[in-house]
């Protein structure tokens, strides 16, 4: 019975699906991409949702329908047929072109560089950049170019999960440069008033904008080739573009060597995906960046929540109530906001580097839970064991370095170890702050093969190989100290 | 010769249940009291006042010279000299829970009395020997029998030497209690 439901609204689904065409992007990358409209937040506008209608006007549908996915999740999603056609500043790269079906290119960008103004003379291409850090979009061809140019010319790359924050930083001074493409770049230096910052004119590199089909999707692939050639020849793209002010001349370049020649970039799809092997190094590496991390923000909460902890159970009432909102705000608000409050948040006053910002948000966040942890345990302490020592002549401080801290630590120790585990995977989160650790470093490889499942299983392995020694620690250590019954 | 312990009508209420209404009582030095009752009657939270873990309502104590005054029990700071002079064998012993029955003993001689931990070894070892609990050094407060238990918790009271020692082991068992009480008379004297 469910099952011949589900069939009926399969059917049903696919049959609506023929006369409408459901396109994917990443509304959150805003316009004149795709953005959602001010009038009316329920609908999408940009040129990206444009040039979506206009193909679903050549293929014949009635309408289009948009789904929101993060920008880079558009090729695994278009595989999962959660829509048909992913648009929104999809790039044209060798590995995709490998994977996916991918549709003539629409429109050409420039990979170009925003430095402050100061550095204007100083800082014309990538060669100038040794030794300084330069922030870009991550899983794009823009952090490609910056991580070739680690090697060659020792800069540092810094990868963002969004298009806005890193010339924020550029303006603060986190960074020395940004390397994007050149709308987004245009549209940063707009909002931030025309003057905060300068875009060299010379480009780093030149990219196409595609759209992404499934694979499987290769005939549907050459309709919408058919259709956007067309819009090249009667103007309607030119008049899109223009629309949203990002038409210049080499759009037209562009326009006449693609209608000229069929599948003139398919070629290019012989290069193959980096095997596993290859990704092994730069796993590694973010995984020690994750150990470093976690250890450090552990050593933070521990230290803080003794503290914490002791100043609720022998502290004054001022302190305790001082303490208590400490721990009831910190565990009431999201990890997430609490990383950006000091990351971006505290950039007024003080700049942390991203690496300090991360082990201080951890830290201070786990805190609040260790100092609950080690409340408790204190708690735990039978009262008689405590007066006994009392009686002997001890004194309070003595009392909890030599009796109540060791019989309580014994109680902690477990839900100590669950903490740590915890903190060990909420430091992937951090990546929102340019850190890319171990699941930052797997997305990336997941998008340039183009697959979850190798990246996924390689990441876990490693989390789990971090993440079992610590529970056998604990379980040893808690054997040794728990008295043989 | 002057009392070790004078209780002078000693008053303790629970809330607005009276448990001891002027309880008054002298102990002189090398004498040996037992206080006898059923459950309830208050004799363990007599001890517990003269060992300064709860507070009374009304009536005066001064243990060697030391006075306790109704009221609030005075912070820890202040009662080091009631500590050196009192000290007290827990009904249900309240040994500490990680350490073996030899560092219970050493811990008040090592920490209050500044022993070096060999010193401390040597006294607690030959303690715990004389109340036949010698073998019994390295065990766990959770591998000791009751009767075990008591003689360590008895070695532990013992050891930091206070004048005011014997008279404040409460257990529900007279027989046994003076006994005890021999035992550490025989000891100390």
């Amino acid at each position: 019975m469910i099952a011949a439901l589900a069939l009926c609204v399969v059917a049903v689904q696919q049959h609506a699906d023929s006369a409408v065409l459901v396109w994917g992007g990443d509304a959150e990358g805003g316009a004149p991409f795709v953005e959602a409209d001010p009038a009316n937040p329920s609908r999408v506008r940009g040129f990206d949702v444009e040039v979506a209608e206009r193909i679903a006007r050549g293929l014949g549908r009635r309408t289009t329908r948009f789904v929101q996915v993060q920008w880079s999740n558009i090729d695994q999603s278009v595989e999962r047929s959660d829509f048909t056609l992913g648009l929104s500043g999809v790039e044209d790269t060798p590995v995709r072109r490998a994977r996916h079906a991918v549709t003539i290119p629409y429109f050409e960008f420039r990979e170009v560089l925003a430095v402050r103004r100061g550095d204007t003379g100083r800082i014309r291409g990538l060669a100038d950049l040794r030794g300084r850090r330069v922030a870009t979009l991550g899983a794009t061809i823009a952090y490609d170019l910056l991580l070739a140019a680690r090697e060659s010319t020792g800069l540092i790359p810094l990868s963002y999960d969004d298009d806005v924050h890193p010339y924020a930083d550029l303006v603060a001074g986190r960074v020395d440069a940004v390397l994007l493409d050149h709308i987004i770049a245009q549209r940063a230096l707009r909002r931030a008033g025309g003057a905060a910052f300068v875009i060299q004119a010379q480009p780093v590199a030149v990219g196409h904008y595609v759209g992404v089909l499934a694979r499987t999707d290769s005939v549907l692939r050459d309709s919408v080739d058919a259709v956007l050639r067309e819009a090249m020849r009667d103007g309607s793209l030119e008049q899109i573009f223009r629309r949203w002010e990002v038409w210049d001349p080499s759009q037209m370049t562009l326009f006449e060597r693609v209608t000229r020649t069929n599948a003139a970039a398919r070629a290019a799809g012989a290069a193959t995906a980096n095997s596993a092997l290859a990704y092994l190094p730069s796993l590694a590496r973010a995984a020690v960046v994750t150990l470093l991390l976690s250890f450090s923000s552990m050593a933070l909460a521990v230290i803080v929540g003794l503290g914490v902890a002791s100043a609720r159970v022998y502290g004054s009432a001022w302190l305790r109530a001082a303490t208590t909102v400490y721990v009831e705000v910190i565990r009431g608000t999201p990890l997430l906001l609490q990383l950006f409050v000091i990351y971006y948040g505290l950039a007024g006053v003080v700049r942390l580097p991203a690496f300090l910002a991360a082990v201080l948000a951890l830290g201070l966040n786990y805190a609040a839970y260790e100092a609950e942890i080690y409340r408790g345990a204190l708690e735990a302490v039978p009262r008689p064991q405590l007066e006994a020592a009392r009686t002997l002549g001890l004194s309070e401080l003595q009392i909890l370095r030599l009796v109540r801290g060791p019989q309580a630590l014994r109680f902690a120790l477990a839900p100590m170890t669950n903490d740590f585990v915890a903190l060990l995977k909420d430091s992937s989160l951090v990546s929102v702050i340019t850190v890319v650790e171990l699941t930052k470093q797997t997305a990336i490889y997941a998008t340039n093969v183009g697959s979850w499942v190798v990246p996924g299983a390689l990441c876990a392995g490693v989390y789990l190989a971090m993440s079992l020694p610590l529970a056998r620690l604990a379980r040893r250590l808690e054997r040794r100290w728990s008295p043989a019954a | 010769m002057s009392a070790l312990l004078v209780i002078d009508r000693l008053s303790v209420r629970y809330g607005s249940r009276d448990v001891l209404r002027a309880l008054s009582l002298e102990v002189a030095r090398g004498e040996i009291v037992a206080l006898m009752g059923p459950s309830g009657v208050g004799k363990s939270t007599a001890l517990r006042v003269v060992a300064a873990l709860q507070p009374f309502e009304d009536g005066r104590i001064v243990v060697d010279g030391f006075a306790l005054a109704p009221g609030p029990v005075p912070p820890e700071s202040r009662l080091v000299p009631l500590r050196r002079r009192v000290g007290l064998v827990f009904q249900a012993h309240a040994l500490f829970s990680h350490l073996t029955a030899l560092d219970n003993v050493t811990l008040a001689l090592r920490h209050v009395l500044g022993q070096s931990p060999i010193e401390a070894d040597a006294v607690a070892e030959q303690l715990l020997a004389s109340l036949d609990v010698g073998s019994r050094a390295g065990a766990w407060p959770s591998q000791l029998s009751g009767g075990e238990a008591q003689r360590v918790a008895i070695a532990r009271a013992l050891e930091p030497n206070p004048p005011l020692r014997g008279l404040l082991i409460a257990t529900h068992d007279t027989e046994f209690a003076r006994e005890n009480a021999d035992r550490v008379v025989s000891l100390t004297v």
